[in-house]
């Protein structure tokens, strides 16, 4: 039987985390001020950090046994898609998979102190991407996203992963970002003598999954907004959402996060049923996803028209996070390099 | 949420593989003519024979009455097996079967649902006319009623299988007097009447070619109890006979483009670049180009999947526009790049429905079944809520 349609349960999970966002972070926190000082201050999602945690989703598939909620990736997937949604500073897609790597079987003697103050939001945790990819972890540099109040970073290479404390990167700097609401630093990882390392393949391919789930969630929140305009905007007399080349936008727009959310979906599936080609529909996933999203979020500002592009709408914001989660856990051109040679999921019955 | 398959379900998929291998044709579909017509035919009553005709189809219409997830595995199967497609039977079984199921009256099913089942009848279809085309309501064919016939005056075209077809499900207007959508009647057409002409248009791929034609009705006339459903209520039982194609329909289609992925990348591992350095795989947009469309296909199964759990049964509603212009969207792309492999070798069209043939085919893909911007304007329309506007 096959069933990509959510449980109760998980509409449950659903509901409750999207309230709590619509209620805490909307999208509108982000809408830049004129006083760019009030900018870097706008952030409040580490501030929710410790609510989010209450929620109970930054453990949510982390089996009972290991002091998790005892959900699956599945619903941390769903919970992603929402954070995606809400433009969720990357911090918290960092700490969901940290929880993960920190809570391995050989991670045991600080496991478990160590995995509950990241769920409970008490520690935060920033991820990183290489600024060039050479495959080198120590030694190269890396930029921090978001990092500045974060006490540990999160680096996913291709086929490892692992959790960098604050003392071990060196010629930390903050640097402006293109994304206005976050911080950007780039820094050299020293040594991994105080990381905590996983080189466990399925934290990358969940890694991936859940910026899969975030990206589907820019480009859902994208089409969203255009819809919303579209149905209100007028000219010519009429909402200019009547107009075909205007409607036929939107209908892409649909289907491409349409396309990425079953994808995703069906990739967080076949790596709970641990089917052997898991690898293969988690690196289509992260294509297809980040395609939709950062082709909706610039199909969204061309239907603003002029206040698309002004710094006081948020439209932007959705195309800086969507490049972000692009570069997060293996980019589009790196997953289609490595997709080409993959074995076909056709050759497994 | 799961996509695991029953002990039960497992058992049914090995059934299918296991007739499928054994019984489908082992030589190639003859692409024209009479000979295409008997193949189709003949494959058919085969699979008649076997218990397999109508697989959507419910118990009591003679069908095998599969489950949804049923219909999934046999047409994963039929792919995987190179069964060829249902071409002249297509439209009885996807089309004019369901209809007459659900709208149709006990004459007419208890006559031709056991023919459309056991490879005794073609169908075609008589919906688009020259001046009605993505505007369907607009049709002009004209009926009327004389006695207890219909007298029909017009023409249709784009008619595939015309030429080869015994019964035709044809829209005609019965009614001019208000909404265009109203006055439409469903009626079941004889092609055999006094008065049809049927010119068989070549298409763009082949001069021989003769997918489809345009049918000419003088004064035909059909009697009034072929109507399928409420006379002038058409519009809607069209509707529905377009909906049952974009449901299931698609799957082999589907999965036979993923393995064309697969099978073009084998090519562009053999085939040397254009500057003679490496292979064609290793060509930066190529290889960019096959790996995109590897995911697009895993994308469309996906969806395809969540579509089937969303429906629950075999009409998907104006979601399935999503799958099916997805699909048509990516399997043209992925034909593009398989002439962009052959190198000069697409300027050569091949015989035998290879990969310049089907190159060629697939500038229909965004037209046949609706086109891709009537696709679109029923998702921003009827998925989305956007304003109906002009067109």
């Amino acid at each position: 039987m096959i069933d990509l349609q959510p449980s109760s349960e998980q509409v449950q999970i659903i509901d409750s985390v999207a309230g709590f966002l619509a209620d805490r972070l909307p999208v509108e926190r982000l809408v830049a001020t004129q006083d760019a000082n009030a900018e870097a201050e706008a952030n409040q999602d580490y501030t929710a950090l410790s609510e989010i945690g209450e929620l109970g989703v930054l453990g949510l598939g982390l089996s009972e046994e290991q002091g998790g909620v005892g959900y699956s990736l599945v619903e941390e997937v769903l919970v992603a898609r929402e954070f995606g949604r809400f433009l969720v500073s990357p911090g918290i897609i960092a700490t969901m998979l940290a929880v993960h790597l920190v809570a391995r079987p050989n991670e045991q003697a600080v496991a478990a102190e160590f995995a509950q103050s990241l769920q409970t939001g008490s520690i935060a945790v920033a991820p990183a991407v290489a600024v060039t990819s050479d495959g080198n972890l120590t030694g190269s540099e890396f930029y921090i996203l978001d990092g500045a109040p974060a006490d540990w970073v999160l680096v996913v290479a291709e086929s490892s992963a692992c959790l960098v404390p604050r003392a071990d990167w060196k010629e930390r700097r903050a640097i402006v970002a293109i994304d206005p609401s976050v911080t950007l630093e780039r820094a050299q990882l020293g040594n991994l003598n105080g990381s905590h390392h996983c080189s466990d393949a399925s934290l990358v391919r969940r890694a991936r999954l859940l910026a899969s789930a975030y990206l589907v969630g820019i480009a859902e929140a994208a089409q969203e907004s255009s819809v919303a305009y579209v149905k209100i905007r007028e000219q010519f007399g009429q909402p200019i959402g009547a107009f075909q080349s205007v409607k036929h936008r939107c209908a892409d727009m649909l289907t491409r996060s349409s396309a990425a959310w079953s994808l995703t979906l069906f990739a967080a599936l076949s790596e709970e049923s641990r089917s052997s080609d898991a690898g293969f529909q988690v690196m289509a996933a992260k294509i297809i996803a980040s395609d939709a999203a950062s082709r909706n979020a610039a199909v969204n500002i061309q239907n603003h028209g002029g206040i698309g592009f002004t710094r006081e709408h948020h439209a932007h914001l959705f195309v800086k996070r969507a490049h972000m989660f692009d570069l997060i856990a293996g980019s589009s051109a790196l997953l289609k390099k490595r997709l080409l040679s993959a074995d076909s999921p056709l050759r497994v019955t | 949420m799961h996509i695991e398959f029953t002990a039960q379900e497992q058992d049914f998929r090995a059934e299918v593989r296991d007739w499928l291998l054994a019984h489908r044709p082992k030589e190639q579909r003859p692409y024209s003519g009479q000979a295409m017509r008997e193949f189709d035919l003949a494959w058919q009553r085969t699979q008649f024979e076997g218990g397999w005709a109508g697989i959507s189809w419910p118990r009591e219409f003679g069908g095998r009455g599969a489950s949804l997830m049923e219909q999934l595995i046999w047409h994963e199967e039929y792919a995987r097996a190179r069964a060829p497609r249902a071409g002249a039977c297509f439209v009885g079984l996807s089309h004019a079967g369901p209809t007459l199921i659900a709208h149709g009256s006990q004459e007419q099913r208890a006559f031709h649902l056991p023919r459309i089942l056991d490879g005794r009848t073609v169908w075609c279809q008589g919906f688009s006319e020259p001046g009605a085309g993505s505007d369907l309501a607009a049709l002009s064919t004209r009926a009327i009623v004389d006695g207890d016939h219909l007298v029909v005056t017009g023409s249709k075209i784009w008619t595939s299988y015309a030429s080869h077809a015994d019964f035709q499900e044809l829209l005609v207007r019965t009614d001019s007097g208000g909404r265009k959508q109203d006055g439409i009647s469903w009626v079941i057409c004889d092609m055999k009447l006094p008065g049809i002409e049927v010119r068989p248009i070549a298409t763009m791929i082949a001069p021989d070619d003769h997918h489809f034609a345009q049918v000419f009705y003088n004064d035909v006339r059909i009697p009034i109890s072929n109507v399928v459903g409420e006379f002038n209520h058409g519009w809607a039982i069209a509707n529905s006979t377009l909906g049952f194609e974009r449901g299931t329909g698609f799957i082999a289609d589907q999965i036979q483009n993923s393995e064309l992925v697969e099978q073009l990348i084998v090519l562009a591992r053999e085939r040397r670049s254009g500057d003679g350095q490496g292979c064609m795989a290793d060509d930066g947009d190529i290889g960019s180009r096959l790996a995109m469309l590897r995911a697009e296909m895993a994308a469309v199964r996906a969806m395809t999947y969540a579509t089937i759990s969303r429906a629950g049964h075999g009409n998907p509603g104006p979601e399935g526009s999503l799958v099916k212009l997805f699909f048509s969207e990516a399997s043209q792309r992925l034909r593009r790049l398989s002439a962009d492999i052959l190198g000069a070798e697409v300027l050569e069209l091949s015989a035998d429905e290879g990969l310049t043939f089907a190159y060629l085919r697939s500038f229909a893909a965004t037209i046949g079944g609706g086109t891709s911007d009537v696709q679109r304007n029923i998702i921003s329309e009827r998925v989305l809520g956007l304003p109906r506007g002009a067109r």
